[in-house]
């Protein structure tokens, strides 16, 4: 039915004609007639999208609104449950904050002081303007002006940078994974996010406090293995939830855990306790052998006692247990092992000969590869044309690191150095995708970097400190506002997928990424983002056509109906190792890892990049809140009321006593580069020589309601680094250093 | 003057209503002008000129305040939606769906999807339509103490936020309104 404004009138207790004739009064633009009805509430199948094991949801769905979330029943990630994060979706979904359309910059001059001068266009003028800057600049500089930063992005926004060649690509991963993703490409075959806790009798944890990063897949694993009478044994400076939950707690000098696994090994294999049968059959031991039993002999407990603070006698101890209560495992996941201290690259390599010789590769009770439906990707629905070469220079310098340029990641703690000091002048472009400076070290240097670049866009679900420096700046989609598909990889034994359902239609004007990646392939480079009939990609056809062929359903929407699908299967452990170069074993003695490539085919002792000294006598921690992610989740009121708007220092009671500091002061932390002052907490459960500081706090925009301008910036004080420095201190698979710094602590007056 | 007495009180309480609400929901000047027209009768006479002079503003300006203090304001000065002001605050919340069922009663609803209903601007442009149809003054009342009281406070923030003449006089207007929504300024 179209109802006219006569019939409006008579239908809302009529009016004069005086009234009826007057346009004030018609439906105009904002409204129109009713064309839909409140909806009954249903029920919708999606998954997490805060954190990497995407845990099932069941979304309440009310009229087109979310109203509430909770656990997927039968859903290996969260078994039913969610976290306190992922509770908080509509918290996020509905921030009055969010970026709500494309938005164009009128101020020139840039700072979190000035007012942007936004404008707003329209979607179309957008991606015409980024294309054509996208064009222009790469005509008059090359493609190594260009510069794209992301989180792991999207298949088809890996098809956009690969189809203009884009040398310039800088993932997340240094900050979190990199380091491991190289490693374990060599020693076991790769990355895997999947440890079989429950099935596990001796956890081994260096540094990594699982229970406060509550992953609830590996909280849960953890709960399980200790009822299922495993030994937890944890290396950390701090008593820690997961130090408490353990059967026991070292408090390991910051930055020397490498120093306790190489001891450890050097215990397993001179008294030869490993996993004789699957280290004789599946790892190049035997070729081997005489170079590792050498090499390790200098790694006596005593050494690793002097170096770290755990006493020798529990070195040897635990070295003994590990080796002799089967299954053990020594689990690594992500930034805690691999991005913290220019040592990472040794100490996950040590990490990883220990899970070898305990002979728990893809193993019960071990860290194993995830069993996946394999989904995939756009250049495999629609393989492209040949890429353009990758030519220019290498802004983070990962050229100088062969392993992270093989990689292809790229780094972000390089990044900024790249920008203002290697290559000044050389990058006029940069693109921004859900990340912002205040990640970096040091992001005072990646505001200047910001500042430096001449054009910069950048797309996010919230007026960031990036978006506040953009010259574009385009509104995000999140998890909960899109379709896709989801393969479990951390509870992984059988696989598993999950339809992720929008539950509402991106709110505003908000895109997600693969519709800009596809907008802006078209106007730049159409030829790789046609199908084989010559049309342009369909994203939906595209994920039907995903579906299909990881045998999902005939489409999403067969998909979508079941929500989450299973493949019953036995756990059949691997055999033959997909290691590179290993010729189907695993690798402790890696042969690749050469001196000419920077690395050492067995690790060697590296201290951590700073050590304290007279000016800076202690040492700087840094740690993620367990009801936050990274820093993104800060400006959620509820996940901000639970943590509180501001983080203080963590100070040790002997430290404070000394220092003349109660709770409640101010104190100012202060390193080599930069100093933070923030409020004093006093506590006696860390190391009387560490000061700890939540990560995530500090934001600097103005736009944020909730979380800016509150609190300080850990990486302040965190120095940032060049390529140079990395291939110096042999940190050869890109450690970002996120946590490495000494600092003097003062009270302030 | 109280409301519903004689057209020409209806009408010009009602084309104030739609004019406080239509210069929440456009930052073209061209728009605003043509509702002026419309209302300029049921301004004060004192209010008339500053209008037109303040409404003698380049797009461009018009639209940075706009987004500004509407779409992008510093520490959500001025957002405009009702459900922002509830605990927690947040965009659709409860304000948004009470809102569109006044409108779909009404068989209308906003032509934006996808946006929250409970927008200051629509929120009086429907108020204003009410009045102007003639709706009984409890429906009036209740769709008041439903939705408009919340403008009080907007409107004072709106002021002290806005850097342009334009957004003052829109929060006079607006405060006036809601302060004492039957009787015209
Ligand atoms: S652990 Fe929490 S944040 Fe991570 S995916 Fe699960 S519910 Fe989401």
């Amino acid at each position: 039915m179209t109802i006219t404004r006569r019939d409006w009138m008579k239908f809302t207790g009529g009016a004069s004609a005086a009234l009826a004739s007057s346009p004030l009064f018609a439906l105009d633009e904002y409204f129109r007639p009713a064309v839909s009805r409140q909806a009954a509430v249903n029920t919708i199948t999606t998954a997490c999208g805060i954190c990497s094991p995407a845990c099932g949801i069941k979304a309440t769905v009310q009229d087109g609104v979310l109203r509430f979330v909770e656990g997927l029943p039968g859903d290996f990630s969260g078994e039913g449950h969610l976290c306190g994060k992922g509770a908080s979706a509509a918290g996020f979904l509905y921030d009055p904050d969010r970026l709500k359309y494309p938005m164009r910059r009128t101020n020139p001059r840039k700072g979190f002081d000035e007012d942007p001068g936004w404008v707003r266009v329209s979607w179309t003028e957008a991606l015409d303007t980024i294309a054509q800057k996208i064009a222009d600049t790469r005509q008059q500089f090359g493609a190594e002006s260009l510069l794209f930063v992301t989180l792991p992005a999207p298949d088809m926004w890996a098809r956009f940078l690969n189809s203009i060649g884009v040398v310039n690509r800088i993932d997340h991963i240094d900050e979190c994974f990199l380091t491991d993703r190289i490693i374990q490409r060599y020693t076991t075959g790769g990355k895997s996010w999947s440890v079989d806790f429950e099935n596990s009798r001796y956890i081994l944890l260096f540094g990594w406090d699982i229970l406060a990063k509550t992953k609830i897949v590996h909280a849960n694993g953890m709960v399980k293995a200790k009822s299922n009478g495993a030994k937890v044994v944890m290396f950390n400076p701090q008593f820690s939830a997961t130090g408490k939950f353990a059967d026991e707690w070292h408090p390991i000098r910051p930055g020397s855990d490498l120093a306790v696994a190489l001891a450890m090994i050097n215990i397993i294999v001179s008294e030869n306790l490993y996993h004789k049968e699957f280290v004789d059959n599946y790892t190049n031991f035997a070729e081997f052998e005489t170079q590792i039993r050498q090499h390790f002999q200098q790694f006596t407990p005593e050494w690793a006692e002097r170096e770290s603070d755990v006493p020798a006698d529990a070195i040897r101890r635990i070295a003994r247990e590990f080796a002799n209560t089967r299954p053990a495992v020594a689990p690594a996941h992500k930034k805690t092992l691999c991005a913290n201290y220019a040592n990472a690259s040794q100490l996950v390599h040590a990490i990883s000969i220990l899970n070898i010789l305990a002979g728990t590769i893809d193993r019960p009770g071990g860290r194993y590869f995830a069993r996946q439906f394999s989904i995939p990707g756009v250049d495999a629905v629609y393989p492209p044309p040949p890429y353009p070469p990758k030519q220019g220079r290498r802004v983070d310098g990962k050229d100088k690191l062969p392993f992270v340029l093989e990689d292809g990641g790229g780094m972000f703690s390089t990044c900024a150095d790249g920008v203002l000091r290697q290559y000044p002048g050389m990058i006029r472009f940069a693109f921004f995708n859900a990340y912002t400076v205040l990640a970096w070290p040091q992001p005072k240097l990646g505001e200047e970097m910001l500042k430096a670049i001449p054009f910069t866009v950048a797309m996010d679900f919230l007026p960031t400190d990036t978006v506040n420096m953009a010259d574009i700046a385009l509104p995000s989609a999140i998890y909960l506002e899109g379709n896709d598909v989801v393969s479990r990889d951390y509870s992984a034994k059988m696989p598993q997928a999950v339809a992720r359902t929008a539950v509402a239609p991106p709110i505003f004007e908000a895109r997600g990424i693969p519709f800009v990646a596809l907008e802006l392939g078209k106007r730049l480079a159409p030829e790789f983002f046609r199908t084989p009939a010559g049309e342009f990609i369909n994203l939906n056809t595209l994920l039907d056509e995903k579906i299909k062929r990881a045998g999902l359903g005939e489409n999403f929407a067969e998909f979508r109906a079941k929500g989450l699908v299973t493949r019953e299967q036995n756990f059949v452990p691997m055999t033959r190792f997909n290691t590179a170069g290993g010729g189907g074993k695993c690798q402790i003695y890696v042969p690749q890892f050469t001196r000419e490539k920077g690395a050492d085919p067995l690790p060697v002792w590296k201290p951590k990049r700073e050590i304290p000294t007279a000016d800076y006598p202690f040492y700087y921690l840094t740690f993620i809140p367990a009801v936050h992610k990274r820093l993104t989740t800060h400006n959620n009121p509820i996940l901000a009321e639970m943590f509180g708007p501001e983080e203080p220092a963590l100070v040790p009671a002997e430290m404070a006593a000394k220092l003349g500091i109660r709770e409640g002061d101010r104190i100012r932390v202060t390193s080599r580069v930069g100093s933070i002052e923030l409020k004093a907490h006093l506590t006696q459960h860390l190391r009387p020589d560490c000061v700890m500081v939540a990560h995530g706090f500090g934001h600097r925009s103005r736009l944020l309601s909730v979380s800016g301008q509150k609190g300080v910036r850990d990486g302040d004080v965190i120095p940032a680094q060049s390529a140079d420095e990395l291939v110096r201190a042999g940190n050869f698979a890109g450690a970002s250093c996120i946590m490495d710094a000494v600092v003097k602590v003062e009270r302030v007056s | 003057m109280t409301i519903a007495q004689d057209t020409a009180e209806t009408r010009n309480l009602a084309a104030l209503y739609l004019l406080a609400g239509r210069s929440l929901l456009t930052s073209s000047p061209q728009e605003l002008k043509a509702v002026l027209d419309d209302a300029e009768e049921a301004l004060p006479s004192s209010a008339r000129e500053p209008w037109r002079a303040a409404l003698q503003i380049g797009s461009q300006d018009l639209e940075k305040e706009y987004v500004r203090l509407f779409l992008s304001p510093d520490h959500a000065a001025c957002l405009p939606w009702q459900s922002v002001y509830a605990d927690p605050p947040q965009l659709l919340g409860d304000a948004h769906h009470a809102a569109l069922a006044w409108y779909r009663r009404c068989g209308m609803e906003p032509s934006r999807e996808n946006e929250p209903a409970d927008h200051a601007g629509l929120l009086l442009s429907f108020y204003g339509t009410l009045v102007a149809s003639g709706a009984a003054p409890s429906e009036l009342a209740l769709f008041r103490r439903q939705h408009l009281h919340w403008l009080a406070g907007f409107s004072r923030k709106l002021e002290a936020a806005a850097r342009i003449p334009l957004y003052r006089l829109a929060a006079e207007l607006i405060h006036a309104l809601v302060q004492d929504p039957e009787v015209a300024p």
